[in-house]
Parts: structure tokens; C-alpha cells; sequence
């Protein structure tokens, strides 16, 4: 249990007026001619400050926002530090029936509102299906053979998957579609996956500054990055052609905070901050990053709340769970022991640089190559162990997504007081598969109950981070693939 | 494009509409520019920090102009919540890449001054010392040598020791080879009862030992960074 001082709802004695004054003096000298830049930076208002201040504090639409959230989850929490031992265990149980019957249901029918994703089955059937296979649940035979053939007509003839039949093919459904059916796993799914087609699309969404656009005429950015690497590096199709220029693109959009931005300049975000982690691995290129200062960032993005937040000073979401709890776990992965030579934490670079014949695209036998086997790096990388313990608070973050995320209907959340929905159903299960695998280092090969907050029937399937699929659907996916 | 916008307020998440606008945009020309970031201002008044909204912003000016305003810009959404992270981003961009500025060693002195003063009416807010940082991105040793920095910290920390902000920065500082000077050995000690006699590599490990305590929710991360610390 994770005990850490939150606003309560409860008026609180100690929240005194704070000096909500503009500071005094002048404004400071501008360096621009052409700009009035010179003003003092204002005051937000400070309710921890102690002080005799004349007029009431102003507080901020970020600072309002937040106790708000607080309030709501610090009343969550101590129901459940007031309970008797007997009602925690209850409280911190996983309501897995409840999920599954939320997840499988909707994967069969979903209500006439549900109009607005009609560009975005594929990520339906994901959010359901991976969902599902997180609970260790399997699909009817009828049911994975309906979701195959449905995928298939959402396959483009000139390769990619779209938001439905006839839609232009794009990277996220395509990543959608094509986690799914290695989640299904069967032979008829994994067959379906058109693969040179798949390959001559990606091709075209390259652009030239080695990026990925999302679709034809789309846009681009690290979410169009890693959808591309990730299909591509699943079914083995991740060569150099594809490959070329993504690393500097991402490594561009590592902002000044730590964390990666959708696009260079922009905000770092969580989501964007797994893409370009992740796709980084998958290049072998995550040299380009600076790693130490991204894990800072992302530590920094766990609040009092317990779970994660996407952006610095915005509010706790449940989805991000899984976008920054991966990354998180991925540079855990990354990180060298202090045993090691190394004296900085230097990531170590996983070397899948094969000097064998027959894994280079262009087919010729090399004596010595460094042609670099990119499908090999996923399967690699969850080879080692973890020479480093977890470097975010996994159960706290599991308390989070336990008490504040369930739904007790079925389904998980972004937060007490929203709905439940099926993106944040699958981003918070996942998240809470990765929460309970990262504390295993050295020669630990499952889960040890202090790993877990709850029963030990919490356990989930353990997810591939880089993916988002289950390890041992990907483990599978690969054998496939790597034999074709 | 007066009809794209109409969708996009009713629909400022959604990245069709938002693409749109850019193509359509670059292929107006600069003409674009000021209605465009009339536009976004309009969507950042409903929602500070659209993600949206910012990334066509700064493709605006990078792509189409308009800088004259934007870090007056910047300073209006600091002085509305100077929590917004959005904003510090995006002052981060003007002071780095506008045209008209002179570029980060132009700015960096006056920067440096606004941020610390918004970090000392609250110390609280982890934007301004992300920018803080920021400013010397890859320019550690400016950074260590610069004086207002390490005074900043030690301001914040004799006001409230357990300020997490604070106390990282100083670590980060004392790693990259500054010299403690005798009032910070102090402040330190004073917190942790240690030794008055050891060097600047211990004063490291102490500060992140009293991290590990005063920020709990972050002690794997803490135990990780002091094992890096030990060279």
C-alpha cells in the first residue's frame, strides 16, 4: 500500500492564503527591440505557502484542476487505508469476470454511438482482443474466425489495413489490425497478414526526411514512426530501406524536459515518448537518445496520485499506465547493472548484428556483414533479464489502476469520474501486466507476490513492451514469420 | 479554410482536421499566418494546452511567420497559469528559434532571470525548472558556473527542504562538478547530520539519500541514480 499525502476533500487547516502577488519591481531590461518580452513572470497562486497575505490567492485552471482529481482519489484511497484487512483484499482484487464479459460483449456489438470510431475498427478489435488475451481469455473458434476474415476486408489490395472496409489504408490501423491477429495467433490469422503488399505501402508513407506519414497525403509524426517499425519489425519486414532516417527524426523530437514530442519542438508526451522509445530499440539506434535525461523526465510523470500523467503539470490518466510504464520499463531494460564496466549509465546497445547469410533482405550470403537482423531485436531484447530494479513506483501504480481505474460493471478508466471505454481498458491492463513483471531481475522468471499489490490471482499474462502484444503470442508471431 | 475551422473548433482533437488546415495553409502561403494563429489563440483560450493546437502553431511560425508576438504571447498564458507546460514549451521555441530574438545565447541571461523568479513564487511548479535546465541544454559547464542557479536552490531549500525540485537540481549540479560552496555544505548537513568533512562526491550521495526519503513515490528511481553516482 502507498501512503503519500494528497489533498483531501476535507477543508484543511493549513492551506493559509499564499502571496498571490505579482513580485514587485520592474520589469527586467528586454534583449529584443522588437519585443516587449520584459515583463516578471506572474504568480500562480501557492496554497502551501504560509503567510499573511492581504488578498485571497488566485489559483491556476491547472491548479484548480488538479486538487480536484486529488480530492476525488485521495477519498478512494482512504476508504480503502480505514478498511479492515479482510476489505482491502476485496478492494485491491482485479474484477477479471467483469472485464472479460466488457471486453468480450463488445467485441460482438457495440451501440449506434459508437459511429464515431467507424475509421478505427481495427483499434476496437485490439483494445478488445489484446485486452482479453491480458486476462488470459480465449476467443470461440466462430469469433477469432470472424475477426480474421473482418481484418481481411479492412486490408487494402495495394497492402496496409484501413478504419474499415474500403477505407484508405493507414500505419495505426494498420498496427492495430496486425497486433490483433498475431493476438489471435492462429496460422489462417497470421497467414492473412499480406506482407509484400504491406512492405511496398510502408514504403510509400516514408518521406524523405526518413519519417512516416500515417496515410497517403497524412501526417507525420513519432506515432507514424513506431506504428510503421513495430508492424514492420513484427512480420519481418523491417529492413534498411525502411529504416533509413527514422532514428535522427525521433531522436529530433526528444524535447528539452527529457521526453519525446509527437513532432520536433513540440511538447513532450507520453504517448509519443513510448513511440519513439520504442521504435528507437527496434532500429538498434537508441544511442541517438539521451536516455538518462528521458527516464527523468518520465520518473517525474508518476504523481501523487500513483498513477501517471502524459505531460509535466497536467492531470493523471490511466492509459498512460502502459505509455509511460513501458517506456519506463524499456530503459529499465536498457540500463546496465552498476556491476557493470560502465561507468555512466550507458545503455547497453543489444547487438543483433548477424554475420550469417539468409536474414538480409537482399538475399546475398556475406561472409562478414553488418547487416543488422531487425526482427531479431524484439525477440533479443526480451531475452535478458533486468540487471536493475524497476525505476517508477510499481505498486503504486498498481494501486492506481486497482482502485481508480476499475469500473465495477466491467471495464477501466482515465480517471474517478470518467467513463470506461476499451482504449483505456486495454492501455490500463497492459499497464498493469508491465507494473507487475518489472521488479523480475536476474533469474526471477515470474512474478514474487511483493511484485504485486493484491491477490496473487492478479496476475496478467506478461505483455512484449515493445509491441503491446503478449509475450507468448509474440514469441510465436516470430517463429512464424522468421520462417517465411 | 473558413469552413475547416468551423469543424476543427467543434472538433479540436481530432488530427484529420488538423492536417487539413495545414495543407491548406501552406498552400495559401504566408498570407495565412496571422489568421491561423488568430485561430489557434482562439482554441488555446478554450484549451490552454491542445496539443493540437500548438503543433499547428508552430508549424505556423516555422513554416508560414508570425513571431513578432508569440513570446508577448507566451508571457500572456504565463501570467493567466504559469503551470502550463504548453506555454513554457512554446517559450522555449520562440527563445531558441525565432528569427528576431538572436537565438539562445542572446536570451539566456534574461531567461534565466524570469524563470528563477517563477520558481520562487512557486517552487512547486516543475515547469519552470525543466526550462530552467533547458536553457543550458548541452552546456553543462555554463550551467555549473552560473551562480544564480545554485543560489536559486539553496533560496528554495532553506524555505522548505523537502522541495524534490530543488534538491534534483542540486543533484544534478553536484554531479556535473559543482563546488559546494560552505552555506550549501551547511543546508545539506543540516538536513542530513552528516559529516561536515566530506568531499563534493558524498555531498552527491547525501542529497540523494534525503531524496529517497523526502520523495518516496520516486525511491527506485533515487536508489537507481545514487548507484550511478558511485565512480
Amino acid at each position: 500500500m502507498v501512503r503519500l499525502s494528497l489533498r483531501s476533500s476535507r477543508p484543511h487547516g493549513d492551506r493559509a492564503p499564499s502571496r498571490g502577488t505579482q513580485p514587485s519591481g520592474g520589469p527586467p531590461a528586454s534583449a529584443a527591440p522588437m519585443d516587449s518580452s520584459s515583463q516578471s513572470p506572474p504568480a500562480g497562486g501557492d496554497p502551501s505557502e504560509d503567510g499573511a497575505a492581504a488578498e485571497l490567492p488566485r489559483l491556476t485552471v491547472t491548479q484548480v484542476e488538479q486538487m480536484k482529481v486529488e480530492a476525488r482519489v485521495a477519498d478512494i484511497y482512504r476508504v480503502l487505508f480505514d478498511a479492515a484487512p479482510n476489505a482491502k483484499s476485496v478492494m485491491l482484487e482485479l474484477w477479471r469476470d467483469q472485464h472479460v464479459e466488457y471486453l468480450t460483449k463488445g467485441l460482438r456489438h457495440l451501440a449506434p454511438s459508437f459511429h464515431v470510431l467507424d475509421a478505427n475498427r481495427p483499434w476496437l478489435c485490439y483494445w478488445m482482443v489484446h485486452g482479453l488475451a491480458v486476462l488470459d481469455e480465449t476467443l470461440d473458434d466462430d469469433l477469432e474466425n470472424d475477426i480474421v476474415d473482418f481484418l481481411s476486408r479492412c486490408q487494402d489490395k495495394h497492402g496496409g489495413y484501413g478504419g474499415g472496409p474500403g477505407q484508405l489504408p493507414h500505419l495505426a490501423t494498420s498496427y492495430a489490425a496486425v497486433n490483433t491477429l498475431v493476438t489471435i495467433g492462429s496460422e489462417r490469422a497470421l497467414s492473412s497478414i499480406k506482407r509484400d503488399n504491406l512492405y511496398k505501402f510502408m514504403l510509400l508513407m516514408k518521406d524523405k526526411s526518413g519519417a512516416f506519414r500515417m496515410h497517403d497525403g497524412g501526417e507525420i509524426d513519432v506515432r507514424a514512426c513506431y506504428t510503421a517499425i513495430s508492424v514492420a519489425s513484427l512480420v519481418n519486414i523491417l529492413d534498411d530501406e525502411l529504416a533509413k532516417g527514422v532514428g535522427n527524426y525521433i531522436a529530433s523530437c526528444q524535447t528539452y524536459e527529457g521526453g519525446i514530442a509527437g513532432e520536433p519542438s513540440a511538447e513532450a508526451h507520453g504517448g509519443y515518448t513510448f513511440c519513439g522509445l520504442a521504435a528507437m530499440v527496434l532500429l538498434n539506434e537508441v544511442e541517438k537518445l539521451d536516455l538518462p535525461s528521458l527516464i527523468g523526465w518520465v520518473a517525474f510523470r508518476q504523481g501523487v496520485e500513483c498513477g501517471f500523467q502524459g505531460r509535466t503539470n497536467k492531470l493523471v490518466d490511466g492509459c498512460y499506465s502502459f505509455w509511460q510504464g513501458a517506456a519506463i520499463a524499456l530503459a529499465q531494460k536498457l540500463m546496465a547493472g552498476s556491476d557493470e564496466q560502465s561507468k555512466q549509465s550507458q545503455p547497453s546497445k543489444l547487438s543483433s548484428v548477424d554475420d550469417s547469410c539468409g536474414t538480409s533482405s537482399s538475399g546475398l550470403a556475406s561472409e562478414k556483414s553488418s547487416i543488422v537482423d531487425y526482427a531479431k531485436i524484439g525477440f533479443d531484447f526480451m531475452k535478458q533479464s533486468n540487471q536493475i530494479g524497476p525505476l517508477f513506483h510499481n505498486i503504486a501504480l498498481q494501486q492506481y489502476i486497482l482502485l481508480c481505474a476499475q469500473v465495477p460493471e466491467g471495464g477501466l478508466r482515465d480517471k474517478p469520474g470518467k467513463n470506461r471505454d476499451h482504449y483505456h481498458s486495454c492501455y490500463c491492463l497492459s499497464g498493469l501486466s508491465v507494473s507487475q513483471y518489472s521488479a523480475m531481475t536476474g533469474s526471477v522468471s515470474c512474478p514474487l507476490p511483493q511484485h504485486m499489490l493484491g491477490p496473487y490471482s492478479n496476475l496478467l499474462e506478461q505483455i512484449h513492451p515493445l509491441y503491446n502484444v503478449v509475450l507468448e503470442k509474440y514469441e510465436e508471431a516470430y517463429e512464424f514469420f522468421s520462417s517465411e | 479554410m473558413h469552413f475547416v475551422d468551423q469543424i476543427a473548433e467543434s472538433n479540436p482533437k481530432n488530427y484529420q482536421v488538423w492536417h487539413h488546415k495545414r495543407w491548406l495553409a501552406e498552400k495559401i502561403g504566408p498570407d495565412a499566418a496571422n489568421s491561423e494563429h488568430d485561430f489557434t489563440r482562439k482554441i488555446l483560450a478554450m484549451d490552454a494546452k491542445n496539443y493540437h493546437a500548438w503543433s499547428h502553431r508552430q508549424w505556423v511560425l516555422q513554416a508560414l511567420g508570425g513571431w513578432e508576438s508569440e513570446l508577448q504571447y507566451c508571457n500572456q498564458l504565463l501570467e493567466e497559469d504559469v503551470f502550463n507546460n504548453s506555454a513554457w514549451n512554446q517559450r522555449y521555441l520562440v527563445v531558441t528559434r525565432s528569427p528576431i530574438l538572436g537565438g539562445l545565447a542572446a536570451m539566456r541571461d534574461s531567461e534565466v532571470d524570469y524563470t528563477v523568479e517563477a520558481i520562487m513564487v512557486n517552487p512547486q511548479n516543475e515547469s519552470p525548472w525543466r526550462y530552467l535546465r533547458g536553457l543550458y541544454k548541452d552546456d553543462n559547464n555554463l550551467l555549473v558556473a552560473d551562480n544564480r542557479i545554485s543560489d536559486a536552490c539553496l533560496k528554495v531549500l532553506n524555505k522548505d527542504w523537502t522541495c524534490v525540485f530543488a534538491l534534483s537540481f542540486l543533484l544534478d549540479l553536484l554531479r556535473m562538478g559543482l563546488q559546494p560552496s560552505d552555506e550549501l555544505k551547511g543546508t545539506i548537513e543540516a538536513m542530513e547530520n552528516s559529516d561536515p568533512e566530506t568531499g563534493h562526491a558524498d555531498i552527491a550521495v547525501a542529497v540523494c539519500s534525503i531524496l529517497q526519503k523526502c520523495d518516496p513515490l520516486r525511491i527506485n528511481y533515487w536508489s537507481w541514480y545514487q548507484t550511478t553516482l558511485s565512480s
